[in-house]
């Protein structure tokens, strides 16, 4: 008479266990990943955004010159961007603001930004309006540079002087 | 005993085995289905921020376009639809004129290089909201036509939509507006309003009246003043005519006050007649005098030999009486040196001397009380300019020209009166002042004291004071002589050349605004009323005040200055805006013809270098007269949207430069008494066109400041600043309301 499961049987069933599971954990990490590059995704928008809506609030002259300093520094980190170091200078987050950077460094390292200036050269239109693109990149792979992807969001500074 | 054994049981791997699959099966469908929804969730994401950072663009353009185009005419009907459209009826169709920048139709080029499809509508969707007539100041009656249809405001409703991956797009806004004049109502008819300039004059004679300070002589005289006038040499502030000498609103209307305080201003006592281009005299009507009953226009007659071996004549006219070849000869002294002058005088060396002929008239004395030179001093306004009665025919009366001189304004002058009969001397006989009405001087010798001559009114009834010599408006004989008090204005609105004081009640401009009767309107009131200011200013507040007509705030005179485009050669307003900041305003030389007018409150001081249109003008006088030529056909064809007007609430308004073209300007500059509210810092030769409105202008200091280069100060007016449709500005203020972003 047998009696429970013989060593045979149970080896069947983990390999059919681990058939069965090996698809569901693959997909695990496919939703992790792509959680992960929906995070990066919705993170350069909240960055190109930022930016975009930074310069669309100040003053047209001082917009227009900021924006040129910004496209003079070609491909540039996030965090190079002296505007968010200078929030994190000014966080009152007295022991955390450590961890904070941390964090923020871990997040943001492989984001970079770029800004582009149109100007409309129609005659007597030139102070009146410029064109602001802002494309920011990042690494989908962790570490692989080649996975780079770019957003891309386009505004107009209008001179409301004009 | 068997015991039944249980099958074995087969296909329970199978079992297993299918529902792990199951499991894989449900587990794999639905990440798959949250791996889509991922996908979804960024690309609504993505797209919400396109459409909206591009509808921002397009509505963004289509205000500034509405902005830009809201105020230019153009050259064409299509040009102007915007233009009409605003200051017509705010309820009709928004008219179409949107046409999209290069710059914003090509963010959906370049996005369809990018795959994504982008339609805008290109069509925004705009129209009227709360369109409501401006108010005004309860002192001003403003006629039915006039205020619903000018001066408005409301709210611009835009909306703007696009059509993105197959969604639909909208972005709506609200943009307030106003409609207001590129003028101050009331104010831009004058060329000189000093609502209290009475505290220049406390008193009309002596050391309190500082109006009549100018110490006045014949350019040929050869005289300089004595040294306790010598301050006071300065020309006087010359208000000349326009090239319109008949149209009552062309030249500009002035006003002197309080409304309900006299003021009296010595005429200059040009003696010659049809031979001078600049006197004063001719603002005094013959019809005026009570003596007279047919005689239209003055004369010039020789009365009396100077020690120097000429005639002295005067303006006057000769009254017969009641026997033949007996004549009242009236004629019309101004003060002047010469006739003060003990060495060089008109009355030098003579038995007939200011004393013996005016000596016993109340206001003579009281002027002369404290020095005889009061009688050489005239006032330091001259209300009038160049004069062409020499041009024209000698049988064509010269009537003066139609400024209205607003204010309880008394004209001052001597009248000299000689009673001539046959075989008279040295003119005839003086009549002296006598406040008898049935006084009679004493019989006089006639042909070599054979006979007397008696002077005798001509017709029974009239008094002797009609005739006498005295002074005329002379404050200090109220009593006696109530109805020879002669306003500084010949203009008559009613046509009749009638003598009028005109006041508040007079005022006609001819746009239709008035003073409100039926709240004793008043200048100075209106004044008050529309200039006063809340320090809690804020943008498109209600009221009937300047200040509901601000639609710009300006933290400093740096932010101003960059909307007004000086750095780039234009002076452009288009409305009312006001700067802040402890610096007030300073501008330096404006020469730009490209000027936008409207009104530039100035919480603190302005200093303001010249204002030239383009003219090149040096700081001196401008002797030029092809330059003063074309200057005169300019301001005569300034267009209202052309005038600047400066206010300066708290501070002075200094002027670095001497030479301001279609300018306005307005100090109400805190403090009672007379200051300094609106000076020159070097003068050499003022030349301003437009107006000034101030309190008081301190005339001794002016006059002195204005001595120092003893240049000519002409002040003209610019005829546009008073036409009948006032020129308005559409202000569509800077920020937005009901930002509606949203997915049809």
């Amino acid at each position: 008479m047998r009696r429970g499961m013989t060593m045979l049987e149970l080896l069947v069933g983990l390999v059919i266990f681990s058939f069965a599971i090996l698809p569901i954990l693959s997909f695990g990490t496919t939703t992790t990943r792509t959680t992960y590059i929906t995070g990066k995704h919705l993170m350069a928008g909240q960055i190109a955004s930022s930016l975009l809506d930074r310069l669309m609030a100040m003053p047209y002259e001082e917009a227009l010159a900021e924006a040129e300093r910004l496209r003079g520094l070609g491909n540039a980190k996030v965090l190079e961007d002296p505007w968010l170091a200078n929030i994190l200078e000014h966080q009152a987050l007295a022991a955390g603001r450590r961890v904070l950077e941390d964090d923020l460094a871990k997040s943001f390292r492989f984001f970079e930004f770029k800004v582009g200036i149109d100007k409309d050269t129609t005659a007597g239109a030139a102070d009146r309006m410029f064109l602001l693109t802002v494309f920011v990149s990042w690494r989908v792979e962790e570490g692989d540079e080649k996975s780079r992807t770019a957003l891309i969001l386009q505004g107009v500074k209008f001179n409301d002087l004009r | 005993m068997r015991t039944l054994a249980r099958p074995p049981r087969r296909g329970s791997v199978t079992i297993i085995l299918l529902g792990l699959l199951s499991v894989m099966l449900f587990l794999a469908f639905t990440l798959f289905q949250r791996q889509r929804g991922h996908g979804h969730l960024i690309a609504f994401g993505d797209a919400h921020l396109y459409a909206r950072y591009f509808l921002e663009a397009h509505l963004g353009d289509v205000i500034q376009q509405l902005r830009q185009k809201v105020n230019d005419p153009g050259t064409s009907p299509a040009d102007r639809v915007l233009y009409d459209f605003f200051r017509g009826d705010p309820t009709a169709r928004f008219p179409s004129f949107y046409q999209p920048s290069p710059l914003v139709k090509k963010i959906p080029e370049q996005w369809q290089e990018l795959g994504l499809d982008l339609a805008p509508t290109w069509e925004p969707q705009a129209r009227i909201l709360d369109p409501k007539p401006l108010q005004y100041p309860p002192s001003l009656q403003v006629p039915p036509e006039f205020s619903p249809g000018l001066e408005k405001r409301g709210i611009v409703a835009l909306t703007v939509r696009a059509t993105l991956d197959n969604r639909r797009y909208s972005l709506s806004a609200q943009v307030p507006y106003s409609v207001v004049c590129r003028l101050n109502p009331v104010l831009r008819d004058f060329v000189f309003f000093a609502d209290r300039i009475h505290l220049e004059q406390t008193r009309p004679f002596g050391r309190e009246d500082k109006i009549n300070v100018t110490f006045t002589k014949h350019p040929d005289y050869g005289q300089e003043p004595p040294a306790e006038f010598r301050d006071y040499k300065g020309m006087p502030w010359f208000f000349p005519m326009s090239n319109r000498p008949n149209d009552p609103h062309a030249n500009g209307k002035v006003f002197l006050g309080a409304d309900d305080k006299p003021i009296y201003l010595n005429l200059a006592g040009e003696l010659r007649y049809r031979e001078t281009p600049v006197s004063d005299l001719w603002m005094v009507n013959p019809r005026w005098f009570r003596a007279n009953k047919d005689i239209e226009q003055f004369s010039a007659n020789p009365i009396f030999m100077t020690r120097s071996g000429s005639m002295v004549r005067f303006r006057g006219m000769d009254i017969p009486l009641n026997l033949k070849g007996y004549l009242a000869k009236m004629g019309i002294f101004g003060f002047s040196h010469e006739l003060y002058d003990p060495d060089n005088g008109l009355f030098s060396q003579t038995v007939r001397t200011p004393d013996s002929i005016w000596g016993q008239d109340p206001s003579f004395m009281a002027m002369t009380a404290e020095n005889k030179l009061q009688l050489a001093l005239s006032s330091s306004l001259k209300l009038y300019g160049p004069n062409y009665e020499h041009t024209l025919p000698l049988d064509q009366p010269y009537t003066g020209f139609a400024r209205q001189i607003f204010g309880k304004v008394y004209a001052r002058f001597l009248l000299l009166t000689f009673f001539e009969f046959p075989s008279a001397q040295g003119g005839g006989q003086i009549l002296p002042y006598n406040s008898d009405g049935n006084f009679r001087p004493p019989p006089a010798p006639k042909y070599h004291g054979e006979e007397t001559a008696t002077f005798e009114p001509p017709e029974p009834g009239q008094k002797y004071t009609w005739f006498m010599s005295r002074i005329v408006s002379g404050g200090a004989d109220r009593d006696v002589l109530s109805d020879d008090y002669l306003p500084y204005n010949l203009f008559d609105p009613t046509g009749k050349g009638n003598r009028l004081l005109l006041q508040g009640k007079d005022f006609q401009p001819a746009d239709g605004l008035r003073l409100n009767p039926n709240r004793n309107g008043t200048f100075e009131g209106f004044a008050r009323e529309w200039m006063s200011f809340d320090p809690r200013l804020r943008l498109g507040q209600p009221g009937g005040t300047l200040q509901s007509r601000v639609a710009r705030i300006f933290p400093n005179q740096k932010a101003f200055k960059e909307y007004a485009r000086l750095s780039e050669g234009k002076c452009w307003i288009d409305g009312v805006v006001y700067v802040r900041g402890e610096e007030g305003l300073d501008l330096d030389d404006l020469t730009t013809k490209d000027i936008r007018g409207g009104i530039v409150i100035v919480e603190k001081g302005i200093r303001l270098g010249n204002i030239t249109h383009g003219f090149p003008i040096k700081k001196e006088p401008i002797e030029d007269k092809t330059l003063l030529e074309q200057i005169s056909d300019y301001i005569d064809a300034l267009p209202q949207s052309k005038v600047l007007t400066f206010v300066s609430r708290e501070g002075t308004i200094r002027l670095k430069g001497d030479k301001h073209i279609g300018v306005q300007l307005v100090a109400l500059t805190p403090g009672g008494g007379v200051r300094d509210q609106i000076s020159w810092e070097s003068p050499r030769g003022i030349l301003f066109a437009g107006g000034l409105i101030l309190d008081t202008p301190n005339l001794v200091a002016r006059i002195k400041e204005f001595g120092r280069d003893a240049g000519k100060n002409v002040f003209l007016y610019v005829p546009s600043m008073a036409d009948a449709k006032p020129e308005t500005v559409v202000q569509v203020y800077p920020r937005l309301d009901q930002y509606d972003f949203n997915l049809e």
